[in-house]
């Protein structure tokens, strides 16, 4: 594992503690990915944001329903200081689908958290906007797209 | 005195595609924008759910016409990196010049349509003549002009010969010259500096935050380019500088762009000549050999695009196919440049941070009379 | 006054040939590696089918005709990716160079 990797788990440690479920480095792409507690996910990014400084990129919140009984979110994270791409893993149940909205760090998360909202039915708590983006007005209610059931 | 609302859009004629925006103005001044995305809304996330791995590059290099190479080299790479195989060096290498020529085109066409809407339609024609040129070397690789259809699973489709390769350079170097006379025109003309600079600001720090990537992101000093950064293709052995201006404003994101296009020939050149000998593609299984997660993400023309895919064991079809197109992650970024800025310089603040609606829209298939969602095989659709 | 930087470029286009040629009365031509119609080599086919298999549009189903199993491409589906030639294990489709392809009628665009 490389030093940085190290670091930065670390400190996830520290600041998470049991909210830190594991982690490991991809061998082909490299890249560090970690699996928090769903309770956890604004203090994990919140933590990776400071690390960098502030100058953490979000790619994409990617929501995944693979067809058991939870819904995978990966939140594709790119650390401009330490030039590292980090995967950020959190698995929500069926049954609650809520997740923390992590706007208050990175704004460029409302488009991302309200397309999984509308495709999958996750619920963002404390999302200052969660409203349909792409599909129409008329769309009906409880329908999510990319949900298998 | 209270703001108005100006709706502009889904037909409009300063937007080529349709897109609308609520704009809240106070006098001439944005004070809020709100985007409508989804018109052109197709399902594609879903409907590649549904196709073969092989169909599903296919279906993907039409997100988006003009970056269709980098939405395929996107697609086969998350496929490759799921199924573990190794690309012949020869094909990562024939990627990148594509990908390149790719670009070039793509930025030649945004500087044109850039030119046509700052009411400069001389320069608009010369641009456009040029990209000609690149069109049709792109005509002579791959076999068509846009569609290129060349980045398989495994490799690519063609070979480029040594006749090819010597038509390839010299198209290029009298394409380089013209670019230096345009990259003057767009520094010194008072006509585009008039309309560009200090329109449409993005401060570094806002560009971190928003999310904002490729050029958009470049033209505010934010020091990001995935083939630097995260080398793929033929990129770990190709010197490749990112290009970066700190005005911030949409001359800023205009120079970016012209920069690269020297870049591109430069790259385009580098790899021509470094290319090894050897085959050019290798024979992948048809089904999934593990249950694997895989993403790849490349600099498209318009920024950082990732495609992300589950596959299980045995299947061949992809569980899920996520992708996140460029201009989707530069929305708020583009929020953020309109407001503050008067009504007549929203045209040119939105070309440049070159929107492609069609890729920001996509996904979803479903039946909305029955209010039932299912899953519909594209054969029986169609 | 400073010159704008183009003028030279104008004035040049006066004199040049232009950039653009009257089609359909003068045509440019394709590549030899253009994607266009298909060229079917009936004799070549075994009727298998795979390329109706992994064609992305649909566009090719199999039908008797004659003496045997042959694809039929409807060209107004086709995106001529050409990878039913890469399926082939004959080698019976074959890379044409036709691009004219409009038609009055969508019969005309069935190719047998």
């Amino acid at each position: 594992m490389v030093e940085v990797h190290d670091m930065i788990i670390d400190e996830l440690r520290r600041r998470l503690k049991g909210g830190l479920l594991n982690w490991d480095v991809n061998v082909k792409s490299m890249c560090l990915t970690i699996r928090v507690d769903r309770s956890s996910t604004l203090e994990a990014i919140r933590s990776l944001a400071e690390i960098s400084e502030g100058r953490l990129h979000l790619t994409t919140i990617s929501g995944a329903d693979l067809g058991g009984d939870s819904i995978e979110l990966t939140y594709f994270l790119w650390l401009h200081d330490q030039e590292e791409r980090i995967l950020l893993k959190v698995n929500l149940p069926k049954d609650a689908l809520r997740a923390q909205s992590v706007t208050t760090v990175l704004p460029a998360a409302i488009l991302y958290e309200r397309e999984v909202y509308e495709m999958l039915g996750v619920v963002f708590e404390g999302h200052p906007k969660l409203e349909r983006l792409f599909l129409p007005e008329n769309w009906p209610e409880g329908v999510y797209p990319l949900r298998r059931s | 005195m209270p703001s108005v609302d100006i709706n502009i859009g889904p037909v409009h004629p300063a937007l080529h595609e349709p897109e609308k925006f609520v704009f809240k103005v106070d006098g001439e001044v944005v004070v809020d924008v709100e985007p409508r995305l989804g018109y052109v809304h197709r399902g594609i996330e879903k409907a590649a759910g549904e196709k073969t791995f092989t169909q599903a590059v296919y279906l993907v290099e039409r997100v988006c016409g003009i970056c269709n190479v980098a939405h395929t080299l996107a697609s086969v790479q998350a496929i490759e990196r799921a199924f573990e195989v190794d690309v012949p060096a020869r094909a990562k290498y024939l990627r990148t010049i594509i990908h390149e020529l790719n670009r070039l085109h793509s930025h030649l066409l945004l500087l044109g349509v850039a030119c046509e809407l700052m009411g400069f339609d001389t320069l608009f024609m010369m641009l456009w003549r040029d990209r000609e040129v690149v069109m049709d070397l792109m005509e002579l690789a791959t076999g068509n002009r846009v569609m290129s259809a060349y980045n398989v699973i495994g490799g690519v489709r063609r070979n480029i010969s040594d006749h090819e390769v010597s038509t390839i350079r010299k198209a290029l170097t009298s394409l380089s010259e013209g670019v230096k006379r345009y990259r003057k025109a767009f520094a010194e003309d008072p006509t585009i500096r008039a309309r560009c600079v200090n329109v449409g600001r993005l401060s570094p720090f806002k560009g971190i935050s928003l999310g904002a990537v490729g050029p958009t992101a470049r033209g505010s000093g934010i020091n990001v380019d995935v083939r630097v950064k995260e080398p793929y293709a033929a990129f770990d052995e190709i010197q490749c500088t990112p290009i970066t201006y700190n005005e911030g404003d949409s001359w800023a994101r205009f120079m970016v762009r012209i920069d690269e296009l020297h870049e591109s020939i430069r790259i385009i050149d580098e790899a021509l000549n470094k290319m090894p000998r050897g085959p050019i593609r290798v024979p992948v299984a048809e089904v999934a050999p593990q249950t694997a997660e895989s993403f790849s993400i490349v600099e498209a023309p318009r920024g950082e695009l990732l495609h992300h895919i589950y596959v299980k064991k045995g299947e061949d079809r992809p569980l899920r196919y996520r992708i996140r197109t460029p201009t989707y992650a530069n929305m708020p970024a583009l929020c953020e440049m309109l407001k503050g800025g008067y009504i007549a310089d929203i045209p040119v603040t939105l070309v440049s941070i070159d929107p492609c609606f069609s890729c920001t829209d996509r996904l979803t298939l479903i039946d909305i009379r029955s209010h039932k969602r299912k899953v519909v095989r594209l054969k029986s659709s169609i | 006054m400073r010159l704008p930087s183009l003028l030279k470029e104008v004035w040049k286009n006066l004199f040049e040939k232009p950039a653009t040629v009257k089609y359909p009365h003068e045509k440019l031509g394709v590549p030899e590696s253009y994607r266009g119609k298909h060229l079917l080599a009936r004799s070549r086919c075994t009727g298998c089918g795979l390329c109706g298999e992994v064609c992305p549009a649909s566009a090719i189903t199999m039908e008797q005709l004659g003496n045997g199993i042959f694809p039929v491409i409807d060209l107004s589906k086709c995106i001529f990716c050409y990878q039913c030639g890469d399926a082939c294990p004959r080698g019976a489709i074959i890379r044409g160079r036709e691009v004219e392809l409009a038609s009055w009628s969508k019969e005309d665009l069935i190719l047998k």
